[in-house]
């Protein structure tokens, strides 16, 4: 693993048109993925993690307004055309989505649409084309490949259909592959088996993996690194060990407070109590604030920005850097 | 799919037999008796008499209903009062005019409604996509009969492009066989290309924001592609879905439109059997313009499964 990031997210803000003005989606975001590296965004619905991955991608709707900067090997994608940014995708990068039901064209058949995104990268033959589909097929566990290329999606089950998403993003060998919420809609034991082949996948040909989450089990099963949301914002990011060691800001520790205990401890659940604020009707000061057991004044005053703390976590929170230093909150 | 055909042409059986059974009874839903009306004032006793024994009028209702069927599966529809030659004949020689005149129309429809619809839904709210509502609009209001009379005082007596009426036959001058159809396939073809055009719109906004096409961007595919096949496959579905009940208003729209532009077709031709009472022609003309259509819109269905895998290998097995 180099130190020089694939891909740089920096100050990424997304707005969105809403009555006479417009509403932030994603809030100066900032975030860096090396390659080889599987780092998670997880946050609630709606916290702009499903927005960030898109404007990678640069599959936001034209009337989305981007600033910042989304930096790829050091491009700024932000900058190209509609046809250089075409050129990336489906080459340097890949996505798969979250309901393997609908993302696949339901009157072409598997190996058509594997076959497609081959050919889309030129220089091949039908021929050739088939042979790496059969080829990716097999890459992403399906039995018998070849038999299945004729097949069309509605022959397939949930988990198979993501097996063949996955293989459509592996086309082009993307150097960044784009998971947004890619288990959320299957069986737990398919889940697992997925998280287990995109961790492989990961290990053998070197992809970097971001992926997009609102479960902190499936982080804990496979990220390097995490970057928590909340509400358009970025409020702390961390290495996974760190994140569920020490977390530093009051929200991750609700959301892990929230996910069942793998290791079987019995305890109850904790709940975030209240709702994440609409992107129109934000609260003054810190957005976490109003749902925040540990608020103080000083909350709601001004946002909280996000500072380095050791061992490069990050928090957005009035407490962090005391709390690390060891005074107690 | 086979077995989907014949099951599809099995229920067709039904709909033929109460439509004939209607064509039967045509005859006796005219008040009073059917004589008097074709024979007119000036008819004595003895013509009634004639006219009666002519269309088996004399005859028991259960002996004239064995006739009639009897008579139509062996192909005879009867002899028409107004031309004197068998309906059947009469049928077979005007059909092929009607048919190529519907099948001209039915291009314009579908080129001119696909790709408005298309364009519309591609600028989704921008002036483009406003002004192919409104034609539309216009499209489906619009009488077709007064939209003729518009096109023949435009094209052929304002700018004098195209005749006023009258039909060429294919075969003897193809050239003079578009200038004479044309204006009645666009007075068919305009309103039906309205009501295209929005079911393609509408289809098309549902179909772009579909998940698939965002993979298929996401694939790095060109949006000519992206457009022209993964959402023009799912696209052309609800289109052949109207495309049965298209056909069914060309035809009936032909009845006026082939009388205005004197395009001697099945049209005309029962137009003017139901002015001139010619019962045997009207009978038959129901009978066939009923069998086609079933059989276009079984047509259409079996294009439907075809054209949709889920059904193809799911259920029409």
């Amino acid at each position: 693993m180099t130190d020089k990031p694939l891909l740089s997210v920096r100050n990424l803000s997304v707005g969105f048109p809403a009555g006479k003005g417009h509403v932030l989606a994603v809030n100066d975001v900032s975030f860096d993925i090396r390659p080889g590296e599987l780092v998670g965004v997880v946050g609630e619905s709606g916290s702009g993690k499903s927005v960030t991955a898109l404007a990678v991608m640069g599959l936001l709707p034209p009337t989305a307004m981007l600033s910042g900067q989304l930096l790829f090997e050091g491009r700024d994608m932000l900058g190209l055309s509609r046809g250089q940014l075409r050129q990336l995708r489906g080459r340097q990068l890949g996505m798969i989505f979250q309901e393997p039901m609908t993302s696949l064209n339901p009157v072409f058949t598997v190996g058509d649409q594997i076959s497609e995104a081959v050919r889309a990268l030129g220089g091949v033959s039908r021929k050739q084309a088939a042979d790496r589909a059969v080829e990716l097929l097999d890459q992403v566990g399906i039995p018998s490949p070849r038999r299945r290329l004729e097949d069309y999606p509605h022959q397939m089950s949930g988990g198979m259909r993501q097996r063949v998403m996955i293989a459509i993003a592996l086309a082009g060998s993307p150097r960044l592959l784009i998971a947004d919420e890619p288990t959320t809609a299957l069986d737990v034991t398919i889940q697992a088996q997925l998280l287990d082949l995109l961790n492989g996948l990961r290990e053998r040909l070197g992809t970097a993996i971001l992926l997009i989450s609102h479960n902190m089990g499936v982080m804990a099963e496979v990220a390097d690194r995490v970057v928590v949301m909340y509400a358009s914002r970025v409020v702390e990011e961390a290495d996974i060990f760190q994140l569920f060691d020490t977390p530093q800001h009051p929200y991750s520790e609700g959301l892990l407070g929230s996910t069942p205990d793998m290791a079987g401890t019995a305890r109850r659940l904790i709940t975030i109590p209240g709702a994440m604020p609409s992107p129109g009707a934000l609260p003054p000061g810190c957005l976490f604030a109003p749902r925040c057991p540990k608020v103080v004044d000083a909350c709601t005053k001004a946002q909280p920005p996000l500072i380095d703390l050791s061992g490069g976590q990050k928090a957005a929170c009035i407490r962090a850097p005391k709390r690390e230093a060891g005074v107690p909150a | 799919m086979i077995g989907y055909t014949i099951s599809r042409l099995l229920q067709a059986i039904p709909i033929l037999i109460l439509v004939s059974l209607m064509a039967f009874g045509i005859i006796y839903l005219i008040p009073g008796d059917a004589a008097t009306v074709i024979g007119g004032p000036s008819a004595t006793a003895e013509d009634l008499a004639q006219i009666r024994a002519n269309l088996g009028l004399d005859q028991p209702l259960y002996m004239q209903i064995v006739t009639f069927y009897t008579n139509l599966f062996q192909g005879d529809l009867g002899r028409s009062l107004m031309l004197g030659i068998p309906v059947t004949e009469a049928i077979i020689q005007r059909s092929p005019i009607t048919i190529g005149v519907a099948i001209y129309s039915l291009v314009i429809t579908i080129v001119l409604g696909l790709v408005t619809g298309i364009i519309a839904a591609l600028n989704h709210n921008r002036w483009i996509d406003q002004a192919a509502t409104i034609f539309a609009l216009i499209g489906v209001s619009l009488p077709n009969f007064w939209l003729a009379l518009v096109l023949i005082v435009l094209f052929s007596v304002q700018l004098g492009w195209l005749p006023t009426g009258g039909y060429i036959p294919f075969t003897t001058d193809p050239w003079g066989w578009l200038r004479t159809t044309t204006l009645p396939a666009l007075s068919l073809a305009l309103l039906q290309a309205g009501l295209l055009t929005r079911i393609t719109r509408s289809t098309m906004l549902e179909v772009l924001s579909q998940d698939y096409i965002r993979t298929a961007r996401a694939k790095g595919l060109s949006e000519w592609v992206v457009v022209g096949k993964h959402a023009l496959a799912n696209v052309m579905m609800p289109v052949v879905t109207v495309l049965g009940l298209i056909l069914s208003v060309l035809l009936s729209g032909s009845i006026v439109i082939e009388s205005i532009f004197g395009v001697p077709g099945i049209g005309a031709l029962l137009g003017n059997a139901i002015s001139s009472r010619d019962y045997p022609m009207i009978q038959g003309g129901l009978l066939f313009v009923t069998a086609a259509l079933l059989l276009l819109n079984i047509v259409v269905d079996v294009l439907y499964t075809w054209l949709d895998p889920r059904i193809r290998v799911g259920g029409g097995k």
